[in-house]
C-alpha cells in the first residue's frame, strides 16, 4: 500500500490515542467556568519539516469547588472522518503549591468513541496526575503523566492485547491574564514502546538508536468567565 | 438558541465532509505510455540480469465495469500458447503502475528459466493509463477481469497461479478464496497486510476498530482461512510499513491449507524483499515452491 497516504490515515488514528493536551491541570475557582480550544499533536516528518499534527478539540470546564473541577471535551478533528470522540471527567486538587512544594492534582476521565460508519464504539478510562508550580505574576508550569487504560483483552484477529496502559509524560506552561489563558505543552506518548518499525515517521526521542513513542506539541487558549 | 443550532449544524456538517478512503490509494498516472524496459522513473528494484524477450511482451486493454472502462495489462509470454502454458497473474501494490513493477514481473518470468511461465500484470482502474478511479471493489473487479481474460485465452485452473504484493495480496487472497472463474492451484503473497484494523491498531496503540477511519473491508487475515491451496509467503523482518509480526505473521498463521512455505527475510523492508533476499535465491525459492508436487 501507499506509505504516504496510509500514513495520513494513521496520523488521524492518533487523535484517538491520547494525543491531546491536558484538559485541566490546576483546578478552577468555585463557580468559575472555562471554554478552551486545543490544537496540536505528535511531531512528524512532513517533507523536510517537522510539524505537529494539527489536531483540534474544544473543551468546557466548571469549578464545582475550589478543589474540584469537572470538564468535558470534543475532538473536532475526528468529526471530519465521521468518528465522535467525547471525554468527560474531573480534576481534583490534592495539594496547593507553596514555594518549591508543588501543587498536586489528579484527574479521572472517560473517553467515549463511536463511528458513524458501522456504529462501533470504544470506551477508555483515563487517569492523569500533575505537579504544578506557580511562578512570576501569572504563570504556572506543570509536569505529569497521562494514562489511557485498555479494557479489551483481545485486539484484531483475536490476538492477545498485551499492553493495557497507554501512557504519556507531559510538561507545559500556562500564562494567565485576567480572563484568558495560553498554554504550551509537550507530551511524550508511549515512551516505552518502540516506534522503530512504525508506519508513521514520528520525530521522537531515541535511545540506543531505537526511537521510542511519539513526542507531541500542543497549544491551548482558554477563556474563563 | 441560534448559536446552539449553528454549532449542531457545524458538527453534523463536519462529520460528513471528509472521506479518507480515496486517500488510501496512491495511483501514479503521470505517464503517457508504458515503457517497460525503457522506463526511467522510480523503481524499488532493478533486475538488469533478468530479461524477457521483447517479442514475448504484449500490452493490451480489457474492458471492465458497467462503464466499460479500459484497464491496461501486459502479458509476458506467447499469447498463442496460453492454452498449454502455466501462467502467473501478478497483482501489484498501491504505489505506481505497471512500469514501476515491471522488474518484479520480469523476475517471475524468469522462474525456472526465461519465459518458462507466462506472467500477466495489470493496472487497476485509476493506475497508470487505466481509466476510472481506484477503489476496493474496482480492484477486485479488475483482477477478476484479468482472470476472465486468461480463461478466455484457454488457461485452466491447474495451470493458473496468483502472486499478490502488498495491496495486491488483497485481490489475490479474495479471488483465491471466493473463486473467479479460474481457481489458482498455488498462491504466492509478498509483504501482505492483515487488515485495515491491524493498521489502525498498530498506529494508535489501542484496540480501535478499522471502521473508525475507513470503509475498507479488506481482511486478508480472515479471508485466508478459506484457502486450501499451497501458500508461498514472504515478508521482510524490517518492514516499517506492514510490520512482520502484526501483519505478515498472522496471515501466514491463519492459512489452513495442508502446505505452506514461509520466508522471513532478515534486513528486508517493505518493497525490497527480492533484492535483499538475492534475486537468484528468490527465483529459486519460487521455482521450488511451484514445482513441488
Amino acid at each position: 500500500m501507499s506509505k504516504e497516504y496510509f500514513k495520513f490515515l494513521i496520523l488521524v488514528a492518533c487523535t484517538l490515542g491520547a494525543c491531546t493536551a491536558q484538559r485541566v491541570v490546576k483546578p478552577l475557582a468555585k463557580s468559575e467556568q472555562q471554554i478552551s480550544v486545543n490544537l496540536g499533536g505528535p511531531l512528524i516528518g512532513f517533507g523536510s519539516l517537522t510539524i505537529p499534527i494539527p489536531l483540534s478539540s474544544i473543551n468546557y470546564a466548571n469549578g464545582i469547588s475550589d478543589k474540584l473541577t469537572v470538564h468535558g471535551g470534543l475532538q473536532t478533528t475526528s468529526l471530519l472522518y465521521r468518528t465522535f470522540q467525547l471525554d468527560a471527567g474531573a480534576t481534583y486538587g490534592l495539594l496547593e503549591n507553596k514555594g518549591w512544594t508543588p501543587g498536586v492534582s489528579i484527574s479521572g476521565s472517560i473517553n467515549v468513541l463511536s463511528d458513524m460508519r458501522e456504529r462501533n464504539s470504544r470506551f477508555y478510562p483515563q487517569l492523569d496526575a500533575n505537579l504544578y508550580w506557580d511562578y512570576g505574576k501569572n504563570h504556572f508550569m506543570y509536569v505529569g503523566s497521562t494514562n489511557w487504560i485498555e479494557l479489551r483483552n483481545i485486539k484484531a484477529h483475536d490476538e492477545r492485547q498485551e499492553k493495557r496502559i497507554l501512557s504519556g509524560i507531559q510538561f507545559g506552561n500556562t500564562w494567565n491574564t485576567d480572563r484568558w489563558s495560553y498554554t504550551v505543552e509537550s507530551k511524550w506518548l508511549a515512551p516505552t514502546r518502540s516506534s522503530l518499525n512504525s508506519v508513521v515517521d514520528y520525530k521522537t526521542y531515541s535511545f540506543g538508536g531505537e526511537p521510542l513513542g511519539a513526542v507531541g506539541l500542543y497549544f491551548g487558549i482558554a477563556r474563563r468567565f | 438558541m441560534k448559536s446552539n443550532t449553528f454549532i449542531i449544524l457545524l458538527i453534523i456538517g463536519l462529520s460528513s465532509c471528509l472521506d479518507l478512503d480515496p486517500l488510501l490509494f496512491n495511483p501514479n498516472t503521470d505517464i503517457e505510455e508504458y515503457k517497460l524496459d525503457d522506463f526511467e522513473g522510480e523503481q524499488e528494484i532493478e533486475v538488469e540480469a533478468y530479461q524477457v524477450a521483447d517479442s514475448l511482451t504484449t500490452t493490451f486493454t480489457v474492458e471492465v465495469g458497467e462503464r466499460k472502462e479500459k484497464i491496461y495489462a501486459v502479458y509476458i509470454g506467447d499469447m498463442d500458447s496460453i492454452t498449454t502454458d502455466t501462467v502467473i497473474l501478478y497483482l501489484h501494490g498501491n504505489a505506481g503502475h505497471i512500469d514501476y513493477y515491471w522488474p518484479r514481473a520480469k523476475l517471475l518470468a524468469n522462474v525456472n528459466g526465461q519465459n518458462n511461465y507466462g506472467v500477466l500484470i495489470i493496472d487497476y482502474r485509476g493506475y497508470g493509463l487505466s481509466e476510472g478511479s481506484p477503489s476496493e471493489d474496482n480492484m477486485y473487479e479488475d483482477s477478476r477481469a484479468a482472470v476472465s481474460w486468461l480463461a478466455e485465452q484457454g488457461l485452466s485452473s491447474d495451470r493458473f497461479m496468483m502472486y499478490g504484493f502488498s495491496l495486491g495480496s488483497a485481490p489475490a487472497i479474495e479471488l483465491t478464496a471466493k473463486g473467479a472463474g479460474l481457481t489458482p492451484f498455488k498462491l504466492m503473497i509478498e509483504s501482505p497486510f492483515a487488515s485495515s484494523e491491524v493498521m489502525v491498531q498498530d498506529g494508535s496503540g489501542l484496540s480501535l476498530p478499522g471502521s473508525f477511519f475507513t470503509n475498507l473491508k479488506i481482511d486478508n487475515a480472515e479471508e485466508i482461512k478459506r484457502i486450501n491451496q499451497p501458500l508461498y509467503w514472504i515478508h521482510g523482518t524490517d518492514d516499517d510499513f506492514l510490520a512482520l509480526d502484526t501483519h505478515g505473521e498472522i496471515v501466514f498463521q491463519n492459512h489452513q491449507g495442508q502446505y505452506k512455505e514461509a520466508f522471513r527475510i532478515p534486513g528486508a523492508n517493505h518493497g525490497d524483499v527480492p533484492k535483499i533476499m538475492g534475486y537468484e535465491t528468490y527465483i529459486k525459492s519460487l521455482e521450488n515452491f511451484i514445482l513441488k508436487p
